[in-house]
């Protein structure tokens, strides 16, 4: 958890253009990530925690977005990088999974071929070698019966199969960066810690550098190193884990934390 | 599936039975006289009488209907007013109807995958903006203006194209591209700019689907995202336009586009029954079309359960 970071965020801004003139999304965000740590990125909806994730991935890029500021891999500047070259980090270096795991896979297609897929994009493989991977990849994330699970279509398997195997795609080919986005938001409650305990798990066994987003102070409690706050745009607090829970210093932070504290409440109690 | 496929007869045979009696019906209450059409200008009225007789047109309604099926599926049946035998006429003028429409489809469904795709990966741009004004007058031209200015134009003013007739494709092929290039285009003309809305529209809301944002995520190029994931899935709701668009017009609907070009084909045949009040040719030619719908309706049931898995035929029906 030591070193340099593999991804830094510096004074990060996203702006939309909309009608009503320049909505400001991210508001100048800092942030670095270090190699087997998790960092988790905590706050409302609308506070911008989505919008930075993707801006990372250079996902925001359009007429419409207006990004400024400095995202660094591994010491390398993305914002002016070249869409060829920004490509080639997608899935294979810095990988994503998203909120809603079902409506994540394309509904016409089997869950195989379509992390096959994301496999050849990055890798020379034959066809043989690929579906290797692909079950190797699925097995690792705790999927018992993989040639089962490639040969299913999306709607054929549960929330949590399918973050599962969405999980599994992103770590496939060994990325330094995993960002996950509410990756259990959408699931059930037993599902979630299942899904959160498998991030838990890749990222010890994998040294992977994990950017998690949630709203949830419930899912960092349990897997988060570190913890961003951000509400309106910026990072209010940011800190050790212990720190955030026990020492808030901004009225934000303590705001969420009650939030939590009076959901953990039976009805009535306070 | 071969549930499916009974239940689909099933229902055609329900569906085949209800337009023939009411196209009997409608034959039959519409001011009509048939036996005086058969017997001629100048007939005596015993001559009608006994035309009456001979036909049958003197029993009742049930067993007049009954006789006109058992000839319509025996492929006896004989119109009343020029005496051919309609069979015989549908499948002289099949395949013009068939090569028509399947050449015309195969324009229109290329240009609208081209245009739509173009003008929905460049919304609000001035490719975008050109390509709908160009689709909305197309739609909005009535083809026998599209075809006559083509006919005047193209045929008779440059001499580029043939300006009528129909060569069968077994005769001379190339002969038969020839002299359906016209007709082709006029008819895409029609559909293509409906198409490509309907196609830009899909796309636009396929884009903004998770999994084309998994897509690009992963890795995966531009090109292959909007080809493998956004246009593949947008097609989905043209395979059922299509299914109702190509059935309708093998079913009769190319009439306009077959009367200009003198192509003879089932529309044309349709016309002259309807305009000459003749029974028999409008009844095998009403089962026809409403064969074609139903046997492309399931067609397209079939093919989406191929197309999109989360169907299936069991459910479909």
């Amino acid at each position: 958890m030591s070193g340099p970071p593999v991804l830094e965020v510096d004074g990060l801004r996203v702006g939309f253009a909309g009608e009503t003139g320049l909505t400001q999304a991210v508001d100048g965000v800092s942030l670095a990530l270090r190699a087997g740590e998790v960092l988790a990125i905590v706050g409302e909806s609308g506070s911008g925690k989505s919008v930075t994730a993707l801006s990372v991935m250079g996902l925001v890029r359009g007429s419409q977005a207006l990004v400024e500021g400095s995202v660094r891999f591994e010491g390398k500047e993305l914002l002016d990088a070249g869409e060829e070259e920004l490509r080639r980090l997608r899935g294979a270096r810095i990988a994503m999974v998203f909120q809603d795991p079902s409506s994540s896979f394309n509904p016409v297609y089997r869950v195989g071929n379509q992390i096959d897929e994301a496999l050849r994009a990055h890798r020379a493989l034959s066809a043989r070698e690929v579906r290797e991977l692909t079950l190797r990849t699925l097995g690792a994330a705790g999927i018992a019966d993989p040639e089962r699970l490639a040969a299913s279509y999306p709607h054929e398997l549960s929330g949590g199969m399918c973050q599962r195997a969405m999980i599994a795609m992103a770590v496939a080919l060994e990325p330094s960066v995993l960002i996950a986005d509410e990756p259990t938001t959408a699931l059930d409650v037993t599902i979630q810690a299942q899904v959160l305990e498998l991030l838990a798990r890749l990222n010890r066994e994998r040294n992977l550098a994990t950017l998690l987003i949630t709203h949830d102070l419930g899912v960092v409690a349990e897997v988060a190193d570190r913890v961003a706050v951000m509400q309106g745009g910026r990072v209010v607090e940011e800190g050790p884990l212990e720190q955030i829970f026990y020492e808030p210093q901004h009225s934000h932070t303590r705001e969420l934390l009650e939030a939590l504290a009076h959901l953990g409440r039976p009805r009535g109690a306070s | 599936m071969s549930a499916f496929l009974l239940k689909r007869l099933a229902r055609m045979l329900g569906v085949l039975f209800v337009i023939s009696v009411a196209v009997f019906l409608i034959f039959n209450v519409m001011p009509n006289e048939p036996a005086a059409q058969i017997a001629g200008k100048s007939a005596t009225p015993q001559l009608i009488a006994q035309v009456e007789e001979t036909w049958g047109f003197d029993e009742p309604l049930p067993e007049q209907y009954l006789t006109v099926m058992k000839l319509t599926f025996t492929g006896e049946l004989v119109s009343y007013t020029r005496q051919l035998d309609v069979d015989e006429e549908i499948w002289k003028g099949l395949p013009a109807t068939l090569s028509l429409c399947l050449g015309a489809a195969v324009i229109w469904l290329l240009l609208a995958i081209v245009f739509g795709y173009l003008s929905a990966f460049r919304a609000g741009k001035a490719t975008d903006r050109v390509l709908m004004l160009v689709s909305l007058i197309s739609i909005s031209l009535p083809i026998f203006l599209v075809s006559s200015l083509a006919l005047n134009y193209l045929s008779y003013k440059l001499e580029l194209f043939p300006s009528s007739g129909y060569v069968g494709i077994t005769e001379d092929p190339l002969d038969w591209a020839y002299h359906l290039i016209l007709p082709w285009t006029t008819m895409a003309v029609l559909f293509v700019g409906l198409y490509a809305r309907v196609l830009r529209a899909n796309l636009l809301e396929v884009m903004d689907e998770d999994y084309v944002r998994t897509a690009r995520a992963k890795g995966l190029g531009e090109r292959q995202v909007r080809i493998r994931h956004v246009l593949r899935n947008a097609l989905l709701p043209i395979v059922t336009l299509f299914g109702l668009d190509f059935a309708a017009l093998i079913g009769g609907a190319a009439i306009i586009t077959e009367y200009i070009f003198s192509l003879g084909g089932i529309g044309q045949l349709t016309a002259n029954a309807v305009a000459d009040l003749d029974l028999p040719p409008v009844m095998a030619l009403s089962m026809l079309a409403a064969f074609f719908v139903v046997v492309l309706n399931t067609l397209v049931d079939i093919a989406y359960t191929w197309l999109d898995p989360r169907i299936k035929l069991e459910r479909a029906q």
